[in-house]
């Protein structure tokens, strides 16, 4: 049994970060409509919420608290004519987010917003490793839709990694961003990460609370985009 | 003379597989103190189920046993046995002697059940009289049948007994030490004047006691007194 | 002549008594000698197992505080607040600190970085266990200075050796040691992440903990005056939790490390109950069959006015004093055998059995042989008070002297209430402790049931045209003054408790899986894309190691069960799902079959899919109990935004024993093939340098796969199970020569049983082989129809005990089961020779005058 628990341990809460039984489930159609598209709403644009657990809404009562849902209130607030699909999937690397790519993007796609790179600074995945994956997933995106609109969304690993690993692994984001002319929120938890009161339990991920931060760092962004 | 036991109307049944099974009916006589006498009958006619309940060993099915004024009926299995400790003595057929007691010791039990004083003393003087004082400490398997039946003998004196039962004393002895024991017996008894009831079949043993009763099919068929009685 | 009253209110004379019961005991010391060693064995068995229960439990529960390394360890993820932080500073005797976390490690000498985990330690931690390390001093000596302890896989993977450095932040530490163990932390984040120890003094300096930096503090106290942990943490956990931060202790851990501690204690158990029985068993045949034979001098006793009571008296005395004679001979020649055995089988036990001299052994059995003497006495002594002097002037003493008397019952329940106390003593339960006592009662009522129709069956049975010597052998079984019911009861327990004993063992046995026996996965590679797949499970092989497992996963949710979703859940309380099951992102994998782990519980294996139809998935027991599912009931799963419409085609249950991945659903092949996955691969890497040589393959070719090693993990845990699976075989193993030793000794008791008739047959002239023949003929019939009865019952003790005190799945073996009933029924057969030898080699009269 040992070893179940500590497989479990392991594929659970280490890589994938997923499992919170005990939580409240999502509530009426807000659900559906953030984790699949909604089949009705063809005639509206599509923004596409591309990551890992902080997109998913790893351990939030329900998943429309994480940012993505906040977003998608404050767009059906303004009435403007998007339809937003949070395709997070908690644990995912910018490995898995790019071979996973061609199953989301077979529904078209207006707005991609990449939030993946977490999970591999955690992990300490070689910074060109992780480099090369987004610039692959940028790419595919762009092959297939050549009018989206990018949004990458920084990521920051914490200062115990050590000062070389931060700092090689920040520069990602803009690096990329510049690159490919996408837009670019500099670190997506700005104002949350570190701070006890705004994350959960194990540190890293954000409450509802913090989630309407960070909601708001991407919104700055994402506004004129829209 | 004095009655020390006194039989009316006595009856024993048993309960065997649902039926019942009268093994005594209607026995009535009385034994005077000091006298000397045998339950004579056949094998099977109830003589050692009659001497059971005279020394209170049995409960009655009907009538009343009455030892040394006491009414044997009315008294719990405990107290037949302090009855029994201070006023009767047995000899059995098969010696009875605790297996696991020295010849010494087994006189000694029924003093020391009374808690008297000398015991060891007395009983090697009982052991004495029966010709065994430097045998007081063989175990009974040590010991011949004759030799136990002294043991038993010197036993059955040793409280002092108003009344003395003997089952078929000489039932498992030979001839020669059968006589030695009976002699040793009446000896004793004369000389404690001990009341004496003997239960066997042999008539011989059974004429040198005063009265002989006689039993057969459970009933008294005749009480008569010998020469000697 | 005057009449006398007669003294009705004799007083009961006590030194008399003692006096009598003394006597009583001297005639027959060889005899008395057999009977005393039937209780001497059984508590010498009781003793021995007890004593070794007691050291073992002790020392596999040191082994287990080396998991955690401290009476008690406190961590959370966020620095203690001044309030917190008093608290923790006034907790144990003994204090520890440390802080862990993450940390891209470089190595200068090959210039190679990777993520390890850092460990900042402060204090004498670990106080159980060692920090083990090449060299050794390492392990200790590194708090001393800018130094490092680095894992021994890291360490080889970059090519370092001790005296090379490492930096972790700013900081260069000297490497001392190779760190081999360690206790402390649950695997997980040092199977994913090689452990560094540095010491805490020098943590500042490397500038890692700042604001923002993931540390885990941990706190580990030694507490040296003993306390109640329990109370303890229960006072401290609402704080601790308010806090944010978890407890372990040894107990704790020892819940969560799995079923093996339990499987342990529960087995303990289960032999300290058969110890137990088999004291009882030794005791009692000897105590009622010695008593029996004391009927008769009972009875003259009481013809020369002994009372009831004081003839009673005399005998309880002296079995009281045979019993505490035979219980303290057993129990020091149980603690010499319990000294003396590890020191003789050293070469033969792999691990050391602490020899302390266990009290609580050594009380429990003499306090139970005393009782036990004393309960088993009662029941023959007390029909003693109805044992008419009349008896005296009838030849024989029948058992229909001793029939029924109603405070029987009385004894018999004492007995009952007796054997449940003690079975609590070593059960800590009492449900646990009627359930035991229960079963044995029934297993006791189902040997004299088959004793009994024995007995009606050989005297139906034997007829005329038998031989003589059959005739004889059977009719000794149901003959009055017949051994049939206490021999089978005796043969049949003791057999029983052999074979539960065996039986149980191998199960449990089979339970043990450790890493190292064979091929157990001990290493984890994960996120390996589908484009990696093939190339990843080549370079496995190349490496000469197997790839155990490889199994696709895919992420999901649950959107509908039976057309509910997660929205209706709120608007009617009566639909029974919880809401974590829609909330929940599930790890499935598909294929077209059912893994070895895997049981069909209910429903149908479907293995494929039919396009355009509802797809049948297979859900794990726990989930269909949770989510209330049942067969043919309605899933729509949505796979990252695709809705796929499932049903329940069958209920898996999954053996989570073992190092590999299993799934509460499982998809038939032919549908998420396409879907977004990753695959995982496991395989068993069998040494520290073919796992650093495989890692950095990995690392090169596919930087983006994650790697778990678990050898560490598992090696500390190996210890323990080897250990532990160890001190089951030992355990049975003694109790099961202990159980026969107690067998052979109270068959033996019946020594006397037969030797009137044998003289009498002797006296007739009958030889010697026909003596034999008859013995033999009896003491088979005993011996294997107990023994077999004994076996059938423990096939079904050992399934109950399997199916619900253990609660591991019931295999049976049926070849040793038959090699017990042989060795038992021929075992049985020759005490019984050896019994009657005696008889055959002495005049007959010296044997009657010696015994009578």
């Amino acid at each position: 049994m040992y070893k179940f628990k500590l497989t479990f341990l392991l594929l659970a809460t280490l890589i994938f970060a997923a499992c919170n039984q005990n939580k409240k489930p999502a509530t009426d159609e807000e659900a559906k409509s953030i984790i699949a598209a909604q089949p009705d709403s063809t005639s509206s644009k599509t923004v596409l919420f591309f990551g890992d657990s902080l997109t998913a809404g790893y351990g939030l009562d329900d998943p429309s608290e994480a940012f993505p849902g906040v977003i998608k209130d404050k767009i059906d607030s303004l009435k403007l004519p998007y339809k937003v699909i949070n395709a997070g999937l908690s644990g995912e690397t910018t490995a898995g987010g790019n071979a996973r790519l061609d199953w989301l993007l077979k529904q078209k796609v207006d707005v991609f917003i990449l939030e993946l790179g977490a999970n591999d600074g955690l992990r300490g995945i070689p910074v060109n490793e992780t480099n090369k994956n987004l610039q692959s997933i940028i790419d595919k995106v762009k092959a297939k839709y050549p009018e989206v609109k990018i949004v990458l969304l920084g990521m920051q690993v914490p200062p115990n990694m050590g000062a070389d690993y931060v700092n090689k692994f920040k520069a990602i984001f803009p690096d990329l961003a510049a690159k490919n002319h996408t837009q670019l929120v500099p670190f997506l938890l700005q104002g949350v990460g570190g701070i006890p009161a705004l994350n959960q339990a194990d540190g890293i991920h954000p409450t509802a609370q913090g989630a309407k931060i960070v909601a708001n760092n991407v919104w700055g962004v994402l506004k004129g985009v829209l | 003379m004095e009655t020390i036991l006194n039989i009316s109307d006595l009856g024993k049944t048993y309960q065997s597989a649902g039926r019942t099974l009268t093994v005594l009916q209607h026995i009535n006589f009385s034994i005077s103190a000091g006298s000397t006498n045998a339950i004579v009958g056949p094998s099977g006619s109830g003589k050692t189920t009659l001497l059971g309940l005279c020394a209170g060993l049995d409960r009655s099915s009907a009538g009343a046993v009455e030892l040394n004024g006491i009414n044997l009926g009315n008294l719990t299995e405990d107290q037949r046995a302090q009855v029994r400790n201070q006023y009767v003595g047995f000899i059995f057929q098969n010696f009875q002697l605790l297996p696991t007691l020295t010849a010494l010791e087994n006189v000694m039990v029924p003093l020391e059940l009374r808690n008297e004083k000398n015991i060891r003393a007395r009983a090697l003087d009982l052991l004495e009289k029966v010709g065994l004082a430097d045998r007081g400490h063989h175990y009974p398997s040590q010991l011949s049948g004759g030799e136990q039946q002294r043991v038993s003998l010197a036993r059955a004196f040793s409280n002092s007994p108003k009344i003395l039962f003997a089952d078929e004393p000489t039932g498992n002895l030979d001839a020669e030490t059968s006589e030695k024991v009976v002699k040793l017996l009446f000896d004793l008894n004369k000389e404690a004047g001990t009341t004496l009831i003997l239960v066997t079949h042999d008539l011989e043993l059974a004429a040198k006691t005063q009265r002989i009763i006689r039993i057969k099919g459970g009933q008294l068929i005749a009480d008569e007194k010998t020469i000697k009685g | 002549m005057e009449t006398n009253p007669v003294n009705y209110q004799r007083k009961m004379n006590i030194p008399w008594l003692f006096n009598m019961a003394w006597r009583d005991s001297r005639k027959n010391r060889s005899r008395l000698f057999l009977f005393i060693s039937a209780i001497v064995f059984g508590i010498a068995a009781l003793v021995a197992i007890y004593a070794f229960k007691y050291n073992v439990q002790n020392d596999i529960n040191g082994q287990a505080a080396t998991l955690i390394g401290a009476d008690l360890a406190v961590s959370g993820n966020k620095p203690a607040d001044v309030h917190l932080k008093n608290l923790l500073d006034s907790l144990g005797d003994d204090r520890s600190q440390e802080r862990s976390f993450a940390s891209m490690a470089y190595f200068p000498k090959s210039q190679g970085t990777r993520l390890v985990q850092v460990r900042a330690l402060q204090g004498n931690f670990p106080y159980y266990g060692a920090i083990e390390t090449t060299p050794e001093q390492a392990g200790t000596s590194f708090r001393k200075g800018q130094m490092a302890v680095v894992d021994k896989t890291l360490m080889l993977q970059f090519n370092a050796h001790v005296g090379d450095s490492i930096k972790i932040g700013n900081s260069q530490f000297l490497i001392t040691g190779i760190l081999n163990r360690a206790p402390g932390q649950a695997g997980a984040v040092a199977g994913i992440a090689p452990v560094v120890y540095i010491p805490m003094q020098y943590l500042e300096q490397t500038g890692l903990v700042k604001i923002g930096s993931r540390v885990n503090y941990s706190f580990y106290y030694k507490f040296t005056k003993p306390i109640n942990l329990d109370k303890l943490t229960k006072k401290l956990d609402p704080m601790l939790d308010k806090a944010g931060m978890r407890y372990e202790t040894i107990e704790s851990r020892k819940e969560n490390t799995g079923r093996n501690f339990g499987d342990l204690s529960r087995f303990l158990s289960l032999v300290g109950f058969v110890a137990l029985l088999l004291g009882c068993v030794g005791v009692a045949s000897a105590v009622h069959i010695y008593v029996r034979e004391k009927i008769a001098s009972i009875a003259i006793m009481r013809c020369l006015g002994v009372k009831a009571s004081e003839a009673f008296l005399i005998y309880l005395i002296q079995i009281v004093g045979i019993g505490l004679i035979g219980s303290v001979v057993g129990a020091a020649l149980g603690t010499a055998i319990q000294h003396l055995l590890p020191v003789i089988f050293k070469d033969f036990i792999p691990f050391t059995i602490s020899v302390q001299i266990s009290w609580m052994a050594i009380g429990q059995g003499i306090l139970l042989g005393v009782i036990i003497s004393l309960l088993f006495a009662l029941l023959p002594l007390i029909s003693v008070r109805n044992v008419s002097p009349l008896n005296t002037l009838r030849l024989s003493f029948d058992d229909a002297v001793l029939s029924r008397d109603p405070l029987r019952w009385l004894v018999y329940l004492l007995i009952i209430l007796f054997i449940i106390t003690f079975t609590y003593l070593q059960l800590d339960s009492w449900l646990g402790s009627l359930f035991f006592t229960l079963g044995i009662l029934a297993a006791f009522m189902i040997l004299s049931a088959v004793a009994w129709l024995l007995m009606r069956l050989t005297k139906l049975l034997i007829n005329g045209s038998w031989s003589y010597l059959w005739r004889q052998g059977f009719a000794n079984l149901y003959r009055p003054n017949n051994q049939t019911l206490i021999l089978m009861v005796s043969i049949g327990l003791s057999t029983m408790f052999i074979c539960i004993l065996f039986l149980i063992q191998n199960l449990l046995i089979g339970q043990v899986n450790l890493s190292s026996s064979g091929n157990q996965s001990n290493m984890i590679l994960f996120d390996i894309q589908n484009s990696q797949k093939d190339s990843v499970a080549r370079l496995t092989r190349q490496q000469g190691l197997p790839v155990l497992q490889q199994v696709p996963i895919v992420t999901l949710r649950i959107e509908q069960i039976n057309g509910k979703t997660a929205a209706d859940l709120q608007k009617d309380s009566t639909i029974k799902i919880p809401h974590g099951v829609f909330a929940y992102e599930y790890r499935v994998t598909f294929r077209d079959s059912l893994s070895g782990s895997e049981k069909l519980t209910d429903g149908t294996w479907i293995g494929k899919a039919t396009p355009g139809k509802d797809i049948p998935v297979s859900v794990e027991e726990n989930l269909a109990h949770r989510a209330n599912l049942k067969i043919g009931d309605k899933i729509v799963f949505n796979v990252q935004g695709v809705e796929m419409p499932a049903y329940v085609a069958s209920v898996r249950k999954v053996n989570w024993g073992k190092v590999q991945t299993n799934f509460q659903v499982v998809f038939p092949a032919g549908v998420l093939e396409d879907a977004p996955q990753f695959q995982v691969l496991l395989t068993h890497v069998p040494s520290d340098k073919v796992s650093a040589t495989f890692q950095r393959a990995i690392v090169h070719s596919f930087p983006n796969i994650s790697i778990i090693d678990l050898g560490l993990v598992l090696s500390v845990l190996d210890e323990l199970l080897s250990k532990i699976s160890y001190v089951i075989r030992f355990m049975s193993a003694f109790s099961i020569i202990t159980g026969v030793v107690v067998l052979v000794a109270s068959v033996r008791i019946s020594k006397y049983q037969r030797i009137q008739e044998s003289v009498l047959l002797r006296t007739l002239g009958a030889s010697r082989k026909q003596i034999f023949a008859i013995t033999a003929l009896e003491y088979w019939f005993l011996g294997s129809l107990s023994a077999l009865t004994g076996i059938v019952i423990a096939f079904g003790g050992s399934w109950l005990l399997a199916k619900y005190s253990f609660e591991i799945p019931y295999t049976v073996n049926y070849l040793p089961a038959l090699i017990l009933f042989f060795i038992i029924s021929i075992l049985t057969v020759i005490i019984g020779l050896l019994n009657s030898r005696g008889v055959l080699n002495k005049p007959p009269l010296e044997i009657l005058r010696n015994n009578a």
